[in-house]
């Protein structure tokens, strides 16, 4: 039952209508909801995340009350690391759905209790929800205990402002999951099966068109967790901002999973000692961070060495100081998307004697026309033209609140696109998987 | 936003938004895209063939890829005086499991004839069934299709969903077919108007199911495919029934049962693939071919390997071969069919 099938829309139809229905209850309807999505959708593997649940809320009011918090919080983070670990890298096991976003958020809990930023959560109800949430409870975004709970405290009201902003929402993610990821995964898919017998054209277009299948399968999934909790009124902040046109390796991590690098910084980079420390111990932070952001991702050595990579450049950028203009902005977009889709040849390719081929390839382009390099030269001017009106048009919220009429108008020219658009053969979603 | 908005503002919207597209859905597919599949589309052709073609005195050759390859329909009309209209419905890797989709539609179409060919590879235990083949092959076709209780049973559900789509399935399935629909209309059109005086492909001709092109003789024959085909398994025989066999034996009677007169027949192997198959799996497969009590041909001996593509495709002389044994079978049967029909 995943945003990319027909029941996960009847499904939320049924929560709205039982939630608009009822003035009481409601927590207890979303939490029944959300553990059934959860049990139906994980193929009836519920232990790990009722474990977590439970380990992080007890150990909530524990850590809250006791003397010895380092001590609890120490243990909390064992038992929840822990199942984590042996679910993602014991060969053999298969993994629980969601585990790396529930686990994560509900860690952020016993540490946010731990600083004393927060109580714990009285009502288990309420925190149980919090952490098997439906919407976002199989592939993120990673949400903060301190802004789901202020939200649940508020009664429920399916408005139309929400219901018209959620739609939006799930309609554009739909686009961008079943439109653009699922037919760049055609193109995409084959090439990286056997990149050994293709040449450096074809390494390089299937690279980007990676890069973008990425970004609209993960970034279409959140909008539709997003747009599904803002019609039941939950209000959680975007996870994607328009991360090709970053100007700097910071700048992308700001832009791309906001929200696994916001729970990073926090809770992993910051008390490592952050940059607080000299310029030595920031770097080895900076690089220890981002391979456990590699290693968030799976066990395999290629999101090692992605995640080392990406911590290696932003300790680049710290050493480089840029120019702040517009020319070096644009120069470092440019320069920023290049050294990313080099970083997604290294996500993408899991055999390391293939690695090396695809990415001498990818560093010496060959066999490109000159049709190519013009039609690459325009495209490229085009998007770095318009990447201030683009970049920073909230175009998402303008739709999501405009007039009815034009609201109509999008919603059937959505509708069709989604329909025409989409691939017949539906792929599952990349995240999923981590 | 309108501040004057509400929930049955939404609501209307929503369920105008989703007539519009039903909408549009049902005109384009009926327009653009139905038109295209019925020009274009093999298997839809096949099923338009059963439903369209009224002549009488027909002969069906129903096989695999070695009937698409081995039969000359056209020559055999013409030496059997045209007293037929003789037909090549050979599709690649087909089975009894595949071709008992079609059994009521031939059944309706009334062949006086249909020549079963089969092979080793015919009854081989596919039970796990390969869906994507299935369903390119009826998934366009799923209205037109007619099981009977007794085939129902032998396939499993997935198969099932993959042959029997319902109405809106249906419909979401068509519309992979709007881009190069929609190509063909504007060809159409361009056409209809002289702007262009190039036809494109998919002008409405039937098909016409008489012969199969094909490129070159291939006078060298590879060993290794042979023993490739023969280390995998497929091709034993235990003397267990599979769904394969159990089908096969089902379409014969149906067919019998209709009057429809059936001659099968063990099509050609190349003797260098040939070789391999055991005396259990030789003896098993004359069992089940057999059993049928109808008219029965062992073929399988009749051509040498230089007149074999691969371990079983005929090139041109291979058909050659074939084609005039065929005109020689059907000139002994025709007289018994005769009598039958």
């Amino acid at each position: 039952m995943l945003p990319n099938n027909i029941d996960y829309y009847i499904f939320l139809c049924a929560v709205t209508i039982a939630l608009a229905a009822t003035r009481n209850f409601q927590i207890h309807i979303l939490l029944i909801s959300s553990l059934a999505y959860y049990f139906i959708t994980s193929q009836f593997v519920i232990f790990p995340i009722i474990s977590v649940i439970l380990i992080t809320y007890y150990g909530g009011h524990f850590i809250y009350i006791t003397r010895k918090k380092n001590i609890l919080l120490g243990l909390v983070l064992f038992a929840v690391i822990g199942q984590l670990a042996f679910y993602k890298y014991l060969p053999g096991t298969l993994l629980p759905l969601g585990i790396s976003y529930y686990s994560f958020m509900s860690l952020g809990y016993a540490i946010d209790i731990y600083r004393g930023k927060m109580q714990p959560e009285d009502s288990l109800i309420k925190y149980a929800l919090f952490v098997s949430f439906y919407p976002v409870v199989t592939s993120g975004p990673i949400i903060r205990a301190q802004n789901f709970l202020a939200q649940s405290n508020v009664r429920i009201k399916i408005t139309p402002s929400n219901l018209q902003m959620g739609v939006t929402l799930i309609t554009i993610g739909l686009i961008m999951k079943l439109v653009f990821a699922d037919n760049l995964g055609s193109f995409v898919d084959p090439v990286f099966a056997d990149p050994l017998k293709y040449h450096s054209r074809k390494i390089i277009l299937a690279t980007i068109a990676f890069g973008i299948q990425l970004y609209c399968d993960f970034g279409g999934y959140s909008c539709i967790a997003l747009g599904t909790a803002r019609i039941f009124g939950f209000v959680f902040p975007m996870n994607f901002n328009n991360p090709y046109f970053a100007t700097s390796p910071q700048d992308f991590w700001h832009r791309w999973n906001i929200s696994l690098s916001c729970w990073l910084r926090d809770y992993l980079y910051i008390p490592l000692g952050g940059n607080r420390k000299g310029a030595l111990r920031t770097h080895i932070n900076l690089v220890l961070t981002m391979i456990a952001c590699g290693l968030w991702h799976g066990a395999t050595w290629n999101y090692l060495l992605w995640g080392g990579y990406h911590g290696v450049l932003l300790c680049i950028q710290r050493i480089i100081h840029l120019p702040e203009n517009r020319m070096a902005s644009l120069a470092g977009v440019f320069v920023t998307q290049y050294l990313m889709f080099l970083g997604w040849l290294i996500f993408r390719v899991d055999d390391i004697s293939n690695l090396a081929s695809c990415l001498s390839k990818f560093l010496v382009p060959t066999a490109f026309s000159h049709r190519d390099l013009l039609v690459g030269g325009v495209m490229i001017f085009l998007l770095l033209f318009f990447r201030d009106r683009i970049a920073y048009n909230n175009w998402i919220y303008q739709i999501g609140s405009s007039r009815l009429s034009y609201w109509f108008a999008y919603l059937l020219v959505a509708m069709n696109l989604i329909y025409w658009g989409s691939p017949v053969k539906v792929t599952k979603f990349i995240y999923l998987g981590f | 936003m309108d501040e004057k908005a509400d929930f049955s503002d939404l609501i209307f919207i929503a369920v105008a938004a989703i007539i519009i597209l039903y909408i549009i859905m049902l005109a384009l597919t009926s327009a653009v895209i139905d038109p295209y599949l019925h020009a274009t589309n093999r298997y839809v052709n096949y099923f338009d063939f059963y439903e369209n073609n009224n002549k009488t005195n027909k002969i069906y050759f129903i096989g695999n890829s070695y009937t698409e390859y081995g039969v000359n329909a056209s020559i055999i009309e013409h030496e059997i005086n045209y007293s037929y209209n003789v037909y090549n419905l050979g599709v690649g890797g087909d089975t009894p499991k595949h071709r008992i989709v079609e059994l009521d539609s031939i059944v309706r179409s009334r062949p006086a004839i249909v020549v079963m060919d089969m092979t080793y590879g015919s009854f081989r235990n596919d039970d796990q069934f390969n869906y994507p083949q299935l369903e390119s092959r009826f998934g366009l076709v799923t209205d037109r299709i007619k099981l009977d209780s007794i085939t129902k049973r032998l396939f499993n559900t997935t198969e099932l969903n993959c042959i029997q789509k319902n109405n809106l399935s249906l419909l979401a399935y068509k519309r992979q077919y709007i881009i190069p629909g929609s190509r063909l209309a504007l060809a159409n059109l361009l056409l209809s108007l002289k702007i262009t005086n190039i036809a494109f492909l998919g002008a409405s001709m039937p098909r016409e199911f008489k012969y199969k092109s094909y490129d070159f003789p291939n006078l060298v024959v590879s060993n290794k495919t042979a023993e490739q085909y023969s280390k995998n398994g497929h091709y034993k025989l235990n003397g267990e029934d599979n769904n394969n066999i159990k089908t096969f034996r089902h379409m014969v009677d149906v067919l019998v049962e209709n009057g429809i007169y059936v001659i099968i027949i063990n099509m050609p192997l190349n003797p260098k693939y040939s070789m391999w198959f055991t005396n259990e799996t030789r003896e098993n497969y004359h069992r089940i071919v057999t059993s049928s009590g109808c008219p029965y041909y062992d073929l399988e001996g009749l051509c040498v390997p230089m007149e074999f593509r691969d371990h079983g495709h005929s090139n041109v002389f291979g058909q050659q071969n074939i084609t005039r044994k065929m005109i020689e079978i059907l000139k002994m049967e025709m007289s018994n069919a005769s009598k039958q029909h």
